[in-house]
């Protein structure tokens, strides 16, 4: 029984001379990136995600994860500005689309959208989803009169087009690859589509959270998952 | 030493709960705040929080008071069982009624469009804050009818009234105060609710961004806005739980 | 008239009485607690739904199991102080009455409410709240008026009163009462008929004087405890009271009491000496008799006598037969002034 007790105790000094090593990384992100950094973190990170806006909010507020990824380079850029991360790193790129849900629907191109009784959800102004949403609809006249819906996270998007309260929705093109056949998209032509870059900042510098950054670039994970470079 | 512990864990519970509360109204300055409220948008929030908690309690009073009445007063097979289903919203996450709406009344759902159209109405909210805030009035309704002596209903039936004016004259004005009690709950509990609007009807703009909604938009972009709009909020709570307090005939009443 | 015929289980009891009350007179059921009295009150009142029973006021029938006939409370016309009064709490004593029908103010008045009518009734006293569930009893022009137990709840000083003013209302009411109460001496005084009640049965059903002197068995001996006799109070030299009787006589008492009362007292503390005999004990009382009724239970006799007023003595087989008490006996009954009495009437 001694022997045990020594040997545990033993480990555990062993264990936190490691610079804090059993201490889990805390990584928060945008909801678009769940599928993918859940198969790309290992054990010891402990994954948050929620609206980038919100996580953003939040590091003002004081929160400190190790690592903060969101769906834009305006947010991550301007933490890094107010000195309250390091500098931020693109690691992926995705494509905003138009989606619908599997099935009929009344919305088969984008300027189905401007028809009437046509119902759009979108996420909400300061959502990088939101924002980028908001891009194209500016570029399809009368489209915007049919918004129904501005959900405080682009999963709220995801969720009503599933249920079929709404017609269409702007969504991430990973995000119609995770519903695996839920969703079907719709093309948008090259001009209305908007660059959607994903950037990453560490917040709590440690060579740990550096490396998660530096391996998210263009990380497998991603790819499978839909991403795009970044 | 035991009365000093019992001291030290109301004043604690106090402090816990009073922080998070004054802290709204300290972290910004009035001024601050009546400019964030001249926000039309935050204006049209409050105003539709406003309007759907009337109806929502008004459709919960009407139809809760008389199925209290009938629980409190009969017993029959399968009561218990009955109770508890009532009380069902009471221990169910309000985002997991939010997926139970859509699932029955969601165009996808059991119903399967088959009635009016709720989802991204605002009636829509006004039926999810009914499942959600109706137990609150429930129980306290069937408690306070519970109550009651029962001579006194005796006592009215023998003085010639049927049993509708019994219910009428003699049970709801004397439970009264505890029927006010579960109104303010059930009240203040449609105001706070978030999570099954949002996935029931989701959040527009005066149809269906309810004032807990909006706070939740603004607290990531105009954090001043969401003090502001959440000291409406608990000023809106506080008066009705004052206003319910205030009622005659209540063993706690503040007059 | 009121009629019952009520077969119950209430709790541990099987209820099993019949009765009829005429009009203008009061039956009284006594027993102790348990006994199902207020049960019956309730199946008439239609507040207990009996198993098998029949309840007819006058030509009306409100209840009738075997013809599916059971009228709600509200459609019998009965008029049923509680034995807690249960007024609304939330209304004043004049709205209490008037909950029952029109004429409150003149039904206070003549409870001598009036002062009282906008009172609450948590702001009344006992007996203030006894009259106003009377009143509210009365405002509905009842057909039977049914009390349970209406002056338990009293203290003992409004309980004087309060018993004088029921003698009264009684008097006057023209429809049939049923009283319940665990008081024979209650009973005595408001009622016309007494219903012993015991265990779910009736045991007998007789005015107070019988059923204390022929007790139907050793029971009905031991529940119907008092002789009730009417008289005029005076306050005595030495602290002792001196009651003119009615029909004549006098006695002593060593309770207090002034005017009209009533002096009770127990069979068993009257004793029967021949007539004229010598005062030879500490007993000052001594009425003269006539044996009218011998009745046997047991080893007890009790002995219906005669004395102006029905006077029960309860004396042993063995005395009966050495004095060789028989009816039409001449005795003398005596009994302590210490083992009377006094109840204002």
């Amino acid at each position: 029984m001694r022997h045990a007790l020594a040997a545990l105790a033993a480990a555990g000094a062993l264990a936190s001379c490691g610079g804090g090593g059993d201490e889990p990384l805390k990584v928060t992100a945008a909801s678009s990136l769940k599928v993918a950094l859940t198969e790309y973190a290992s054990d010891g990170v402990a994954l948050a995600f929620a609206g980038s806006d919100q996580l953003a909010a939040q590091i003002r507020q004081g929160a400190r994860p190790d690592v903060f990824v969101a769906a834009n380079e305006k947010l991550p850029a301007d933490l890094h500005a107010e000195g309250l991360t390091q500098p931020p790193v693109r690691i992926a790129s995705n494509r905003i689309v138009l989606a619908v849900s599997a099935g009929t629907s009344a919305v088969r191109s984008p300027e189905d959208l401007a028809r009437d009784g046509v119902r759009i959800a979108v996420a909400a102004r300061g959502v990088p989803a939101g924002d980028y949403a908001q891009r194209v609809l500016d570029s399809l006249p009368r489209a915007g009169a049919n918004v129904r819906s501005r959900e405080p996270d682009v999963s709220g998007v995801v969720g009503k087009l599933l249920q079929r309260a709404v017609d269409a929705g702007f969504v991430y093109a990973t995000d119609v690859r995770a519903s695996r056949g839920g969703l079907r998209e719709i093309a948008l032509p090259p001009r209305l589509a908007p660059d959607v870059r994903y950037a990453a900042v560490v917040v709590r510098d440690s060579p740990r959270a550096r490396a998660f950054v530096d391996g998210l670039r263009g990380a497998p994970a991603l790819r499978a998952a839909g991403f795009g470079p970044p | 030493m035991f009365r000093a512990g019992l001291v030290a864990c109301l004043a604690g519970l106090l402090i816990f709960l009073a922080l998070p509360v004054l802290a709204i109204f300290v972290e910004a300055s009035p001024g601050e705040l009546l400019a964030s409220l001249k926000d039309p948008a935050a204006r049209d929030a409050l105003w539709l929080s406003a309007q759907v908690t009337a109806v929502a309690v008004a459709i919960i009073v009407t139809v809760g008071t008389p199925a209290a009445w009938l629980l409190a007063t009969r017993r029959f097979r399968g009561r218990s069982a009955l109770v508890t289903l009532l009380e069902l919203p009471l221990v169910v996450p309000p985002a997991v009624a939010g997926v139970g709406l859509l699932a029955a009344f969601g165009p996808a759902g059991l119903l399967g469009g088959a009635g009016p159209d709720l989802v991204l109405e605002t009636a829509g909210v006004v039926v999810a804050l009914v499942f959600v805030a109706s137990p609150f009035y429930v129980r306290q309704a069937q408690a306070a009818f519970a109550a009651l002596d029962p001579t006194w209903l005796e006592a009215s039936r023998t003085s010639g009234a049927s049993e509708a004016r019994t219910f009428a004259r003699v049970a709801v004005p004397v439970a009264l105060p505890g029927l006010g009690t579960g109104l303010a709950l059930a009240w203040g509990r449609a105001l706070g609710e978030f999570g099954a609007t949002l996935m029931f009807a989701g959040s527009f703009r005066g149809t269906t961004q309810t004032a807990p909604l909006a706070i939740y938009e603004r607290f990531a972009t105009d954090f001043t806005s969401a003090l502001a709009l959440s000291a409406v909020l608990i000023a809106l709570s506080a008066s009705i739980l004052v206003t319910v307090k205030l009622l005659p005939g209540r063993p706690d009443a503040l007059l | 008239m009121l009629f019952f015929d009520l077969r119950a289980r209430v709790g541990r009891i099987d209820l099993e009485v019949a009765a009829e009350v005429r009009a203008g007179e009061c039956l009284a059921l006594v027993g102790p607690s348990g006994a199902g009295k207020t049960s019956v009150l309730r199946a008439i009142a239609g507040l207990l739904h009996p198993e098998t029973g029949r309840v007819t006021c006058d030509n009306t029938v409100w209840l009738d199991t075997g013809a599916g006939v059971d009228r709600p409370p509200e459609g019998r016309r009965v008029g049923f102080v509680f034995q807690d009064y249960a007024l609304f709490p939330h209304l004043s004593a004049r709205d209490n009455v008037a909950y029952a029908g029109p004429g409150a103010d003149a039904l206070l008045e003549r409870f001598g409410l009036s002062a009282r009518a906008s009172a609450r009734p948590r702001q009344l006293s006992g007996g203030e709240r006894q009259r106003v569930a009377l009143a509210r009893a009365l405002a509905r022009r009842p057909e039977v008026l049914l009390l349970d137990e209406p002056l338990s709840a009293l203290d003992a000083r409004t309980r004087a009163s309060a018993t004088r003013e029921l003698v009264g209302l009684l008097h006057e009411t023209p429809v049939p009462t049923l009283l319940v109460t665990h008081d024979f001496t209650e009973a005595a005084t408001l009622a016309d008929r007494i219903a012993v009640l015991h265990e779910g049965r009736i045991l007998q059903v007789a005015a107070a004087s019988e059923l204390a002197a022929q007790p139907a068995s050793g029971l009905v001996a031991d529940l119907t405890g008092a002789v009730v006799l009417e008289g005029v109070a005076r306050a005595d030299r030495d602290g002792l009271t001196r009651i003119a009787l009615t029909n004549g006589g006098t006695i002593t008492s060593t309770d207090a009491g002034e005017g009209p009362v009533a002096v009770t007292l127990h069979p068993w503390d009257i004793a029967v000496e021949p007539a004229d005999s010598e005062a030879a004990g500490s007993a000052r009382n001594r009425l003269p008799a006539t044996v009218v009724t011998v009745t046997a239970i047991g080893a007890r006799v009790r002995l219906g006598l005669e004395a102006g007023q029905p006077v029960t003595a309860e004396v042993t087989a063995a005395a009966v037969a050495a004095l060789d008490l028989r009816p039409g006996t001449r005795v003398d009954a005596t009994f302590k002034a210490a083992a009377t009495r006094l109840v204002p009437r």
